[in-house]
């Protein structure tokens, strides 16, 4: 005997529309999951760049420049899309598809700025520190 | 009784077997006696007996004995030395105490010649010598070291052919005749070597017996060697404290050689010296090997046998002094400093090698410049050696003890000295007593005020770490504490620091411009120092530069440290173009942030496509009359059909579907939400839409907010032109022109004609309605009613 208790707006009879909503509704939760995952991921890589690295950058210290390049990087190639993706579900959530909770958002623009602000705030600033050196000439 | 025969039998042939001669005893420190000994008593016994004119008809004891005295011709340059020569055989020959100096030595060479050149006496009396040389030593004034230089020719021997009617002898109270020699001359072993005996007697004085036995020992009675060798430093034949030494040559032209090398007193043997090839090699390496460590050897001495005996001309040391002192003895003196040095002598048999050192000096000094009552201190002791101070490995060869403080591990430069607590007391007083070899040491004193209200300004702490562009210079803020009052001063103000690319960077600290500050007592307080480099580098490292602090009550009780510079400096970077490169960044970043926003924003708006949607549309008019009721009656004049639906044309930005035109707007600010613009470019617009009923129903000027969504429909719109609406206010009805937007698949089989006019016709009831109010609005700000 069957006890699994019906589900309105599920089984065999419905519409395909509705089903393709749901598909909608639910790729477009995975996206902006992604998204938010994407930008907290990235601010975490981009301080742990930063961790323990002395402030200013000197010739020799190849791993150094290489992790704050590897971060503007990061901060292009990650960051900034991943902030794409979520503006747009975002956005979006005024369609059909409402955002399911606050706190997702919230680590979303949390990350974008500790992201953005270590990106120009210390692996930037090193590199602009270092660039104006060799420009004027004092490396 | 059996058993005690055979142990007998045992200790006899203990005593009778012949000692090989590499046996013989060869002190490290002849006679015991030590450098630092200021006095010496030296007696020179000499046999008498007429067997000499046998044993020694070359006289060769003449020229050993007088090399024994030429040899302490040296020693007596720097210390006193009493000499006495006495002879024996039937009796002891008394002579005279004489300070040996070069006024007395031929005097002194002449008696010994005088006394050894006499072979007159019949019998040899060891009791006799022995009594007359404790006798002699009784009625010295006694000295640091006591020689009893004893040469004989044969055994104790009371010869019966000279005995004629008897012989006196103090230890017999009969004379001694042919009837009794024998008990008699038994009676020698337990005169001298008995309890109390004349052995222990003489060791009791201090004096050290050095024997030269001219002939073969084993060929002696027991008695005889017993004396002998037990007086020379054996403890096995038990006579005599054993603190003296035994040779003998078996033959007389040996004899200088022998003598001379046992009489050098106040040196340091050297042992194992065999020539090779008839040439004696003697190194630094070799002096070293032995019982002094080189560094505090001043000199070298070697008496050397053999014939042609010469020091080589590859000899890297000159020597000063080359003696002949026997027929084929050579004695040869080599100072030394604390240099390698080579030295070697040909035409060498054999040879004795003998080294003067002197004792290092211990040197202490107190750690801390102020010390006080109950608090623990530390003091180092240093090693001076007569050519300079010791560091290195010898200083482990050293052994310095204290019974004041607990004496640390040398640490290659000196020790250090731990006192525990300092005793209640206004001074403190510290003894060492450092030990360079056997009998060679020096003791040290040093005494240090306790509780001397001197204190040194002092850095209360390391300063925090200095950070900068360029060359400086940088200021260092040192927290100090006068105290009492002084000066700190930096000793070495010259430092350097390593850049990042391996450069070397020259550092110069100043206490504005000076290398010393000077501070007035009182609480802490600030100091400035600044570090200037001499060129601009990347230095990320630890500056340590030595202190000294003086007290100003007392400025050569200093007290030295160490300030630690934490660094990191970098060269300067221009401010301009690191804003501008890091503005240039922010821009970059803002922008791609902002072009992401904008981007979307117009993603989101975009308008669909009605391809995808099958959404149609159609114009119709519409006729708009005033009822009776003061309400609009919205009716189709010229409705649609179902060929009049038309595909609208579509961009992403804006979508035409006859004269109704639905356009996005994206503002520029990112924050901003899109929205489609939707009006049929009257001056007027009513829209009724959204799927269901009542749906949105709106009136507006010329256009009004939508959505992009909106394009799909369902959506029916009129137009008025603002004299319609006056007209429709003044009762007049008019016709607008309409568009019907909606998705044909919406009819669900239906004919999508029919649908839309079912549709246009429910929303324009409802527009109907709308407009009313709008109309009636009107109306009343016309009238002025309310």
């Amino acid at each position: 005997m069957n006890t699994n208790v019906p589900i309105p707006g599920t089984g065999p009879g419905r519409p395909r529309a509705e089903v393709l909503a749901v598909r909608r509704r639910a790729s477009a939760r995975a996206r902006f999951m992604g998204a938010v995952a994407a930008l907290a991921v990235s601010a975490i890589a981009i301080a742990m760049l930063a961790w323990d690295e002395p402030r200013n950058l000197a010739p020799g210290m190849d791993s150094s420049f290489a992790k704050s390049i590897a971060a503007l990087a990061i901060t292009f190639v990650v960051t900034l899309p991943g902030f794409a993706v979520f503006r747009y579900e975002r956005q979006s959530a005024g369609g059909r598809w409402h955002e399911p909770a606050w706190r997702p958002s919230l680590i979303g623009w949390a990350s974008l700025l500790v992201a953005l602000t270590l990106a120009v705030g210390w692996h930037g600033l090193r590199l602009a520190f270092f660039a104006a050196r060799a420009w004027t000439g004092q490396i | 009784m059996r058993r005690l025969q055979v142990i007998a039998g045992l200790a006899l042939l203990a005593l009778v077997v012949p000692v090989p001669a590499g046996a013989q005893e060869a002190e490290t420190l002849p006679g015991g006696c030590s450098p630092d000994d200021s006095s010496f008593e030296v007696l020179l016994l000499i046999d008498q007996s007429g067997s000499l004119r046998r044993t020694d008809p070359g006289d060769q004891r003449i020229a050993g004995a007088k090399a024994v005295v030429s040899s302490y011709a040296v020693l007596a340059e720097q210390a006193e030395v009493l000499v006495q020569v006495a002879g024996f055989g039937t009796d002891f020959r008394v002579g005279d105490w004489t300070k040996l100096d070069q006024g007395s030595l031929g005097g002194i060479l002449g008696q010994v010649e005088e006394v050894a050149s006499v072979s007159d006496q019949g019998h040899t009396d060891y009791v006799y010598a022995l009594d007359g040389a404790e006798q002699a030593f009784a009625s010295g004034g006694g000295a640091d070291c006591r020689l009893l230089f004893w040469f004989t020719d044969g055994e104790h021997d009371l010869d019966p052919d000279f005995l004629g009617d008897g012989l006196d002898r103090f230890y017999l109270d009969v004379p001694v005749t042919s009837e009794n020699v024998a008990e008699a001359e038994a009676l020698m072993p337990g005169l001298i070597c008995g309890g109390g005996g004349y052995a222990d007697r003489l060791g009791e004085q201090g004096v050290s017996s050095q024997i030269m036995l001219l002939g073969d020992e084993t060929g002696m009675s027991s008695d005889s060697r017993r004396v002998l060798r037990g007086m020379g430093g054996d403890p096995a034949f038990d006579c005599g404290p054993g603190n003296g030494s035994f040779r003998n040559a078996t033959d007389a032209a040996g004899l200088p050689y022998l003598m001379a090398c046992q009489a050098q007193v106040g040196l340091f043997r050297l042992d194992d010296l065999v020539p090779a090839a008839d040439a004696l090699t003697i190194t630094d390496e070799t002096v070293d090997a032995g019982a002094v460590p080189y560094p505090l050897v001043t000199g070298l001495r070697v008496i050397a046998r053999g014939d042609g005996i010469a020091p080589s001309a590859s000899s890297s040391v000159a020597a000063t002094g080359q003696e002949q002192i026997g027929d084929d003895t050579v004695m040869v003196t080599v100072p030394t400093d604390a240099a390698p040095f080579t030295l070697e002598i040909e035409g060498v048999e054999e040879a004795c090698a003998f080294v003067a050192a002197q004792a290092a000096v211990p040197a202490i000094q107190s750690v801390a410049p102020t010390m006080y009552q109950g608090d623990p201190a530390s003091f180092v002791v240093v090693a001076e050696g007569p050519h300079g101070r010791l560091e290195g490995d010898v200083i482990t060869r050293l052994a310095l003890e204290s019974a004041t403080g607990a004496v640390g591990t040398p640490d290659g430069s000196g020790w250090e000295i731990a006192v525990p607590a300092l005793p209640a007391q206004p001074e403190f007083e510290l003894t060492v007593e450092l030990t360079s070899a056997p009998g060679l040491s020096k003791s040290g004193q040093a005494t240090f005020p306790v509780n001397e209200q001197l204190n040194a300004p002092t850095i209360a702490r390391q300063p925090d770490p200095v950070t900068g562009e360029g060359v400086g210079p940088f200021p260092v803020e040192l927290e100090v504490d006068p105290r009492d009052g002084g000066s700190i001063c930096l000793l070495d103000p010259n430092g350097t620091v390593t850049g990042a690319e391996g450069e070397t960077i020259g550092v110069t600290a100043a206490f504005e411009g000076s290398e010393c500050v000077e501070l007035e007592a009182g609480g802490p307080r600030v100091v400035t120092m600044t570090v200037t480099f001499d060129r601009s580098g990347f230095a990320h490292q630890v500056l340590e530069l030595r202190t000294s602090a003086a007290p100003a009550a007392d400025p050569s009780r200093q007290e030295e440290g160490v300030l630690a510079v934490d660094l990191d400096i970098a060269p300067r970077a221009q401010p301009l173009l690191v804003a501008a490169i890091t503005s240039g960044l922010m821009v970059l970043l803002l922008g791609a942030l902002w072009g992401i926003a904008y981007g979307v924003n117009r993603l989101i708006a975009r308008i669909p496509d009605p391809r995808r949607h099958r959404v149609r549309y159609a114009e119709f008019v519409a006729e708009l009359a005033p009822s009776g009721y003061g309400t609009l009656e919205v009716t189709l004049t010229e409705a649609p059909r179902e060929g009049d639906l038309r595909l609208p044309r579509r961009t992403p930005g804006q979508l035409h579907a006859g004269r109704l035109r639905i356009g996005r707007v994206v503002s520029a600010l990112p924050w901003v939400a899109p929205y489609a613009a939707i009006g049929l470019g009257t001056d007027l617009v009513a829209a009724h839409q959204g799927p269901g009923m009542p749906g949105r129903r709106t009136v507006a000027e010329r256009t009004y907010r939508g959505r992009a969504s909106d394009a799909l429909g369902p959506l029916v719109a009129i137009g008025l032109s603002t004299s319609q609406m006056e007209g429709l206010v003044e009762g007049i009805a008019q016709k607008a022109p309409g568009v019907l937007l909606f998705d044909v698949r919406e009819a669900r089989g239906t004919d999508p004609g029919r649908f839309g006019v079912e549709l246009a016709t429910d929303s324009l009831e409802l527009l109907g309605a709308e407009l009313s109010s709008r109309v009636l609005a009107d109306t009343m700000e016309r009238t002025g009613e309310t």
